[in-house]
């Protein structure tokens, strides 16, 4: 084969290349350790000079010249190749295991952005609570039916007990607690979790979470109750929330409200109880109930979220299934 | 709490239908909702059994709310029987014989005795009306007892008097050992902190509870005595709770009920059986003389604002205060409907002025404060970091109930009396309060296993112990990583390494700790994680129970490390001059901890050494009792660059540190 038919067939079989793998054959087949035109240039030392000085350059410039052929369609299959899917952008990106947060963790962080954002303090506290922080210094006294509005876990006390000790109802004692410390103007949050004694169905757990929150200064209003909560619900749920603000029930607070809210064309859905902090409450943490005044209310984490996510079951919350926590 | 609407319809005849009264009462009084057939549900706040567990407390209500009248059939109030205009006396030595003996569990005991009682069915109407509200119709005298407390909400009692014995009423304590079979059947064993309504011989009904069997109304009744009497609430909701024995009557005392409610249910209760049956009102008792003293409140329209948030008038505000049956006695002074017993002092005023305004109409509006920084508790904070710092690691969270069984307590190694117990659980499943989170995150790990191979998981929440008396709560860390077939101690140690780091705790170290007292640990393959001395968690191997799968367990006391963490990031020169990395290979004896061997290199040069790594391991067959280990160390310098000379003088130092500590072999 003589150079000229060489170079037709190597450009041909260039030119017809499909993939990287046939292209790397041609240049195997012309420049590989026993390709033809390196057998061609090998053989040179065994021709003679006027043989060598003719086919020499000749063949060396071939060889130049397949070389910058092969390299410059490797080239194109490396970069964008409108009919070749040796580079498929559509392949699936390389997986990242990231973990997933709990959907009350998020929207707890969700919900406490939002109140540091007007202004208010987040506060921890204690699980296990002695009946007067629970019950007591809220204006729920013993003996009453409106304790019985609370299903309590009493604690096995070892030995006589002067007072007993119970898992908290509600987040309500940390208002006291709160205030048993604190002077007013303030206004905080208390996220955390509580416990009720009652079956488990697919709105009932027997712990759940609560957000408490306390507002208190020396003319703290309810009109002013009504704002905070409305702010905070259309920067949680969107501006196109509607609300209902109803009278209720709750010891420690008067004048009592329930606040129901509603998404589109759904159902009212009850979210927070609320009210101004009863006197007899300032009076238990020794505040002047005629100097002070402002207002408390709690809300349910857990329904927050199932209106937030539309998780219709309370339990999924609470049994690990990582199937349901890798969706968040 | 269910009501009849025909009975609504007879004291409001402008209400349309249920749904109307529905939507007033839940959005200006309480939560009501639909019931079936005539019936509605009310849910009755505790502070309002005083006058609205009643049709006619609810027929105010409405009233107020909708600014009419209550019709009373032509009346300007409710029919009642006026014992006093009526000029019946008080006869006891003739007709009625009533003692009682403690005023306090009983401040007002008043009855009336009647005649001419002919015993047969009640009406239609009235038989409905008890219908609807889930009570089941008995004869004439018991269905008007009931339906006056229905309308009226007095809880009332019939006796007939024939069979009282030596026809006495004594309203005393029970003796001890003394029994009374109600008239359901039921024996009750009574103690003498229960108050009785007695005959001569022996109780006849559980004070404000239940009648009993003997005096009842039967077929044959001729004469009764009604008793309309009100108890202390506490002593009544206290036997309540002792005999387990929750009746209408129970619930309506409980919560309070005025001394005047009883006068005008036993008026009722007679009007209504003169009215429909002709008896004859013969004679009458009250235990209390005097009227009920008028209670009297200010009201002060600026608080009433400040307070609310509103600019109201007082007119305004008086004229939501009458509707509700205040009376003006004076320029701010205010007279409390008799019934009403929760009306205690200004705000319980404001409340029904407020509410009665709709808590719906009121203006929102920005509160005026002092900006102070608001802040979070450190442990939020810290918690909030976790969980975002473990979501980067690929660690899913996962939230368990704050219960265990008495299984888990072994699991995890904590005795009986270390653990908190709870008088009432659930069930025997959650009977403790989780001493750790192991326990959960094992089940979590069971629970899971069905659907992946391949899971990392962790918890932050409280833990509980007790010690002697103290019970104590803690927050705390758990962190599990499984996996079908592969190795996941070590991949939970680099992970817990650089959850540490990123948290900000700087002086931790992991040592090897005896795993044999530290259940649920697989022997040798546990280590303790100590910050300044402090052991403040462990980590290791789970126990080779379930089968093909690798688990590894880590929990750390969330409070000290809290405590652990020393400063924020603060910024290291970058070293201008290159490092140099050099490996080294050596054989080592297998019972050498590679712990051991890589502190010693490190320590070799602390300035010169900036980080040293293990890069390969592997047994060798023919060298069964050693290890083959390779290190790399990473040379760098702050001031210089470093020779090659330097580098080896320190290589030279570390082999022969080596070789004279751990008899190490160089390969």
């Amino acid at each position: 084969m003589d150079l000229e038919q060489i170079k037709k067939s190597a450009i041909n079989e260039i030119n017809n290349a499909s993939d990287v793998k046939l292209l790397e054959g041609v240049n195997v087949k012309y420049l590989g350790r026993k390709g033809v035109l390196t057998n061609i240039l090998r053989s040179l030392k065994d021709l003679s000079m006027g043989d060598r000085r003719k086919i020499g350059p000749k063949a060396n410039i071939l060889k130049k010249e397949l070389e910058d052929l092969i390299g410059k369609k490797k080239n194109s299959f490396i970069n964008f190749s409108k009919d070749d899917l040796f580079f498929d952008v559509t392949k699936p990106g390389l997986k990242i295991s990231s973990g997933h947060l709990h959907p009350l963790s998020k929207i707890d962080a969700e919900v406490r952005k939002i109140f540091l954002s007007m202004n208010f303090s987040v506060v921890d506290g204690p699980e296990v609570e002695s009946e007067y922080y629970n019950f007591d210094a809220l204006n729920i006294p013993a003996n009453h039916p409106a304790r019985d509005m609370w299903d309590t876990f009493w604690l096995k006390s070892s030995g006589p007990a002067k007072s007993k000790f119970l898992l908290r109802t509600h987040t309500s004692p940390m208002q006291v607690r709160f205030m048993e410390t604190h002077n007013p103007p303030f206004q905080i949050i208390v996220p955390g979790r509580v416990f009720r004694y009652e079956a488990t169905d697919m709105s009932h757990e027997f712990n759940f979470y609560q957000i408490e929150g306390l507002m208190v200064g020396h003319d703290i209003s309810l009109a002013n109750f009504k704002f905070i909560v409305e702010e905070f619900c259309k920067k949680l749920f969107g501006p196109k929330i509607q609300f209902r603000f109803r009278p209720s029930y709750f010891p420690f607070v008067e004048p009592g409200l329930e606040v129901d809210i509603k998404l589109g064309s759904g159902s009212w859905l009850e979210v927070m109880g609320a009210g101004m902090v009863q006197r007899n409450v300032f009076d238990a943490v020794r505040y002047n109930p005629d100097e002070v005044q402002g207002f408390a209310f709690g809300m349910g984490l857990d329904r927050l979220a199932m209106i937030k996510y539309k998780i219709p079951d309370i339990r999924l919350f609470y049994n690990g299934d990582l199937r349901f926590v890798r969706q968040f | 709490m269910k009501f009849s609407f025909p009975l609504i319809k007879r004291f409001l005849p402008l209400v349309k239908n249920k749904a109307q009264i529905i939507e007033a009462l839940t959005m200006y009084a309480f939560e009501a909702e639909d019931s079936i057939g005539n019936s509605f549900e009310v849910n009755l706040p505790p502070n309002r059994y005083a006058d609205v567990s009643s049709h006619w407390g609810i027929a105010k209500e409405l009233a107020a709310i909708f600014d009419w009248f209550v019709d009373y059939g032509g009346m300007k109030k409710l029919p009642v029987v006026d014992f006093i205009k009526n000029k019946l006396s008080v006869n006891k030595k003739k007709n009625l014989d009533i003692e009682v003996w403690d005023h306090k569990l009983c401040p007002r005991y008043t009855a009336c005795y009647l005649e001419g009682i002919l015993i047969k069915d009640s009406p239609k109407w009235l038989q409905d009306v008890l219908i609807d509200c889930g009570l089941r119709p008995i004869n004439n005298v018991v269905d008007i007892m009931n339906y006056v407390m229905l309308e009226m909400g007095q809880p009332l009692h019939a006796f007939d008097v024939d069979k009282l014995e030596g026809g006495k009423i004594i309203i005393r304590w029970a003796k001890r050992g003394e029994k009374m079979i109600t008239i359901d059947g039921v024996k009750y064993d009574l103690t003498p902190e229960i108050l009785v309504i007695a005959d001569a011989k022996k109780p006849v009904a559980i004070a404000g509870i239940k009648g009993g069997r003997g005096p009842e109304v039967s077929e044959t009744t001729k004469r009764i005595i009604i008793e309309a009497a009100n108890f202390d609430s506490v002593s009544i909701y206290k036997t309540s709770k002792i005999l387990g024995l929750v009746t209408d009557a129970s619930v309506r005392f409980s919560h309070l009920l005025s001394g005047e409610l009883a006068i005008l249910g036993l008026g009722r209760s007679a009007y209504v059986l003169k009215d429909l049956f002709g008896a004859q009102i013969i004679d009458y008792f009250d235990s209390r003389k005097k009227p009920l003293p008028k209670h009297i409140l200010k009201f002060d329209i600026n608080k009433f604002n400040k307070f609310i948030g509103t600019k109201l008038k007082c007119e305004e505000v008086g004229a939501y205060l009458r509707r509700l049956g205040f009376r003006n006695v004076l320029k701010d002074e205010w007279e409390v409907p008799i019934l009403r017993t929760d009306i205690e002092n200004h705000e319980d005023v404001i409340e029904e002025a407020a509410r009665l305004q709709g808590f719906n109409n009121l203006k929102p509006q920005a509160p005026k404060v002092n900006l102070v920084p608001a802040t979070e508790d450190d442990v939020i904070i810290l918690k909030e970091k976790a969980r975002c710092a473990l979501a980067s690691f690929g660690v899913d969270e996962v939230y368990n109930h704050s219960f265990v069984a008495k299984k888990d307590l072994n699991l995890v190694g904590v005795k009986l009396d270390g653990a908190v117990e709870l008088e009432n659980p659930i069930s025997q499943e959650f009977q403790y309060l989780r001493p750790s989170l192991k326990p959960g995150l094992i089940a979590n790990f069971e629970h899971n296993s069905k659907f992946f191979n391949d899971f990392k998981i962790f918890e932050i929440g409280k833990i509980f112990n007790r010690n002697g008396k103290r019970i104590k709560e803690y927050n705390s860390f758990g962190i599990l990583f499984a996996s079908k077939n592969k190795e996941t101690f070590f991949p939970l140690k680099g992970v817990m390494n650089s959850f540490l780091k990123s948290l900000g705790v700087i002086d931790f170290i992991f040592a090897p700790e005896n795993s044999s007292k530290l259940a649920p640990f697989q022997e040798n393959s546990a280590l303790k994680l100590e910050v300044d001395g402090n052991v403040i968690g462990y980590l290791g191997k789970f126990a080779d129970v379930f089968k093909d799968w690798q688990v590894s367990i880590s929990e750390l006391d969330f409070d000290k490390l809290l405590e652990s963490i020393e400063s924020e990031e603060e910024f290291q020169p970058l070293s201008k001059y290159p490092a140099v990395i050099r490996d080294i290979s050596i054989f080592v004896g297998k019972a050498v901890q590679i712990g051991d061997l890589m502190q010693e290199i490190e320590l070799s040069n602390k300035e010169l050494i900036n980080d040293v790594d293990l890069v390969d391991e592997y047994f060798d067959s023919k060298r069964s009792n050693k290890q083959s280990l390779t290190f790399r160390i990473v040379f760098q310098a702050k001031n210089k660059t470093l020779t090659s000379e330097e580098v080896d003088r320190e290589m030279d130092k570390i082999i022969s540190l080596l070789k004279r500590k751990f008899g190490v072999e160089i390969r």
